[in-house]
């Protein structure tokens, strides 16, 4: 009986973590039907994001301030990848037949796990994305000096191809450029934005040129002259901070070395909240413990004043309930796609930041278990729900910590603690299919 | 009409580019003449963790051997024979393991293996390299099975005459772990924890059987699954019984952080293992409360022998990536007992697969001076000399704190 206070606590922390990345997999289920395989993996990449930009600004300190800035740096992280997974491998497969997804997740899973393993410790696939951002910076500012519309559905390819030739020939001149030189006098760098614009430029007329025939729009000169520019600039910045941050010269005396993703890389242990574990009468609470949970309380109210106080939140409601109605309605189904991946990745990136805080190493292995036991967890409280999964969550915790105390002989201990905790939610399901607080999917009637 | 002039264009580029590839590379396969000439080669196969979270482990396994390998070859240690490494990455688990021995063994060259680290992934290799007659040298494995059979506490009974190693078994380390616990250290309650794995639970299972005979008493015993990073259910199950310290059959990647997470829980213990846990990486993962952490490894700190110091000294000057670890000693004496083998069976033959009964049986003769003590093997195969150290995490870094033979009471 003494134990049980502390075995509550283990689970509550346990399921808090489980309820954080439970919250992404239900609201994707909710909005698209899709089980997100891979959203164990936003989660590792968060957990991954923010030591990077531990690594990155402060490494070597610990104060407790620097944990917002974890947290941003993990969202940020996370959130490009939900929203990147979304873009590229999920509409496509929008309306395929339901198992092209599934698998598609599982194998995003995959190459999201191997890629941080073998990618992790050689940055330099960070300029090919730093080069891509600057074709789309440099698109975007090009599409705002001109006030013709690009989404014409047969011709916009067509119509922004000035734009894109302005944007690509500069990178491209970037890319020859820097694969010659990589130095950073103040020279080179003029040289190449001014190369890259006028290059650009060029390239864009040309493409203009090209496209003429099937082209609805006439793109001006300014226009392309204007994206050319902007992906000149952009590419160099991000050549700047890729030499001057992420291949840091000299780090007390040596080489910096990106740490390997290939076995457990520490996590720094900032001061508050690691550390020396609270103790009441006889139950040990430990810092990391106390974050976890005051972390899911706060995202539960954000979470909850989010989806009924604002119109996002309500346009999430309506798709969730029927997205053809919602369509008629006036909602961009598209956009609020992409906001449910963001959301989950958000929760997803806290819940990173605290497994490192709590177990003190990262691993690019640890989003697959955590994973599948936060899906079932959303199953548990009712597929859909968000509320049911933060409540899934924190049961599965506890009784996966009650099984390891409570249940005696053989069947007992650590060992069994899966078994039990999947047994439950067997039990669950065939007595309450519809999960314990009632699943919220599409009426297809 | 456009359509057909592409699929013309395209296919006369395709054709002409691999006439044009096939003009270019024929010269590499020629590797310099002199097959049927003077110089023979034998191969050496070296099966470890070479990847993943025991690689620093594996690396420095396999780089010994290539020294020992290197100063035999510049030596010509065996006259008309020349020897070539051939690492193989068996990532600590039995299946790739049980790949890279099938790799191996399908290779006519090779004429034995040094490998592996872990005695599970072992299980899988010998019953793969002991029909072709390949002789295999472990440096690190420490099951007592491997040599002596499945009953080796009460019938010891050899299962492959081709399997030899270096380092002593868990049949001793568990045992003087708890000669150690008991005696010197006075601690009389233990908790143990093993991670289910062949090498953690045989650990455990001996400390156990020692340290009850002794008259100390093991409080809990427990199990963690080593794909997990979070202990906490399994430290609140231990702590309730108030153990003065915790035995631990597993490795570092999983012990590192138990040992954090149990300070930082309140169970302020030491935390004992074996060598799998005797790195600097267990001392990373652990993290600043891992002052007074217990290890023990398999023979004498190897920079405290005369005999080693050279073995230093060579390898540093290789300039090799990784450090030599806690096994580079044992791979190093484990590949020179395969090349004094070599030395009597290489002599007359004419080619790899003749000769390896012929190294099977000249290995169990073999007997010289090596870098961590004299190398000589006993009926099992297992090697005769016994001394094993305990080491402490002391500041940061592992420090010796007793070396000694284990006598058998």
């Amino acid at each position: 009986m003494d134990q049980f206070f502390q075995q509550l606590v283990n689970g509550l922390t346990l399921g808090s973590l489980y309820a954080l990345i439970a919250v992404g997999y239900t609201v994707v289920y909710g909005i698209v039907q899709l089980i997100n395989f891979a959203h164990g993996e936003v989660f590792m990449i968060g957990a991954f994001g923010a030591l990077t930009t531990y690594l990155l600004f402060f490494d070597g300190k610990t104060s407790v301030w620097i944990l917002p800035v974890m947290i941003v740096g993990a969202m940020i992280a996370s959130v490009g990848t939900a929203v990147l997974m979304e873009r590229v491998a999920y509409r496509p497969l929008r309306n395929a037949p339901r198992l092209a997804p599934l698998i598609t997740a599982i194998g995003i899973s995959v190459f999201l796990q191997e890629f941080i393993r073998l990618f992790y410790e050689r940055p330099g696939w960070v300029v090919a994305v730093f080069a891509g951002l600057a074709i789309a910076l440099g698109y975007f500012v090009g599409s705002t000096r001109t006030d013709a519309h690009l989404n014409h559905p047969v011709s916009r390819w067509y119509d922004r191809a000035p734009l894109l030739g302005g944007a690509g020939g500069a990178v491209a001149l970037w890319a020859v450029l820097r694969l010659s030189t990589k130095d950073l006098n103040v020279g080179l760098i003029a040289a190449a934005i001014v190369g890259g614009a006028i290059v650009g430029t060029g390239i864009g007329l040309l493409a203009g040129l090209a496209a003429r025939r099937q082209a609805r729009v006439r793109i001006s000169l300014q226009a392309t002259a204007a994206s050319a520019a902007t992906a000149a600039v952009a590419s160099e910045v991000g050549w700047v901070i890729f030499k001057e941050l992420i291949t840091k010269p000299e780090h007390n005396g040596q080489p910096f070395e990106w740490p390997s993703a290939k076995q457990r890389i520490p996590f720094p242990q900032l001061d508050v909240v690691t550390g020396k574990a609270i103790t009441i009468g006889n139950v040990t609470i430990q810092r990391s413990a106390i974050f976890t949970v005051a972390a899911l309380v706060m995202c539960a109210i954000l979470l909850w004043f989010f989806i009924n106080r604002t119109r996002l939140g309500r346009g999430m409601q309506a798709v969730s309930q029927d997205p053809d109605t919602a369509r008629l309605m006036g909602i961009n189904v598209d956009r609020i796609i992409v906001v449910a991946f963001a959301l989950g990745a958000v929760l997803a990136a806290i819940a990173g930041v605290s497994q490192g805080l709590q177990n003190n190493n990262i691993d690019f292995r640890m989003g697959f278990l955590a994973g599948l036991k936060a899906f079932t967890a959303a199953v548990l409280g009712g597929i859909g729900n968000v509320y049911g999964a933060v409540v899934g969550g924190l049961v599965l915790g506890v009784v996966e910590a009650m099984a390891t105390q409570y249940i005696p002989g053989q069947f007992g201990g650590s060992t069994w603690k899966d078994v039990w905790a999947f047994i439950i939610l067997i039990l669950v399901l065939v007595f309450r299919p519809q999960g314990l607080l009632g699943a919220r999917v599409v009426d297809r009637a | 009409m456009h359509q057909r002039s592409v699929v013309r264009v395209g296919a006369s580029l395709i054709v002409a580019s691999l006439a044009l590839t096939a003009c270019g590379s024929r010269s590499g396969n020629d590797s310099g003449g002199d097959s049927g000439g003077s110089t023979k080669t034998a191969k050496i196969g070296v099966i470890a963790p070479l990847s993943g979270d025991l690689s620093a482990l594996g690396l420095g396994i396999q780089h010994s051997v290539e020294l020992a390998v290197k100063q035999a070859n510049d030596s010509n240690a065996i006259p008309g024979w020349k020897l070539e490494v051939v690492p193989k990455d068996d990532e600590a688990k039995p299946d790739p393991g049980k790949n890279a021995a099938t790799a191996l063994a399908g290779d006519a060259d090779v004429i034995g293996v040094v490998g592996t680290l872990n005695t599970s992934t072992s299980q899988q290799v010998q019953p793969v390299l002991a029909p072709k007659n390949i002789v295999q040298v472990s440096p690190a494995n420490t099951g007592p099975g491997l040599t002596q059979g499945a009953n080796w506490q009460t019938s010891p009974k050899r299962p492959y005459p081709t399997y030899f190693r270096t380092c002593t078994t868990d049949a001793v380390q568990g045992p003087f772990a708890a000669r150690y616990l008991y005696e010197t250290a006075k601690i009389t309650k233990v908790a143990t924890i093993h991670d289910k794995k062949a090498y953690g639970q045989g650990l455990v299972g001996t400390f156990t059987e020692e340290f009850k005979k002794l008259g100390g008493q093991v409080v809990a015993a427990q199990t963690i699954n080593p794909d997990d990073s979070n202990y906490q259910a399994v430290i609140s199950a231990i702590k309730p019984s108030a153990p003065q310290a915790i035995y631990y059959g597993g490795e570092y990647p999983q012990a590192g952080p138990l040992s954090q997470q149990m300070k930082a829980a309140g169970l302020n213990v030491p935390l004992m293992g074996g060598d799998g846990i005797y790195d600097p990486k267990y001392i990373t993962l652990a993290g600043k409360t891992s002052d007074n952490d217990l290890a023990t490894s398999v023979g004498a700190p190897v920079d405290t022998l005369d005999s080693a110091k050279k073995f230093v000294s060579d390898y540093n000057a290789q300039k090799y990536k990784d450090p030599y670890a806690a096994y580079g000693g044992y791979s190093f004496d484990a590949a020179n007992a395969i090349i004094n083998a070599l030395k009597t069976s290489l002599k007359d033959a004419k080619d790899v697969e003749s000769a390896r009964q012929a190294t099977v049986d000249a290995m169990s003769k073999v007997a010289f001076d090596g870098v961590t003590g004299k190398v000589a093997f006993d009926q099992y195969g297992d090697t005769t000399s016994k001394v094993l150290t305990v080491y402490k995490v002391a500041s940061g870094k592992w420090a010796t704190v007793q070396t000694k033979d284990f006598e058998t009471k």
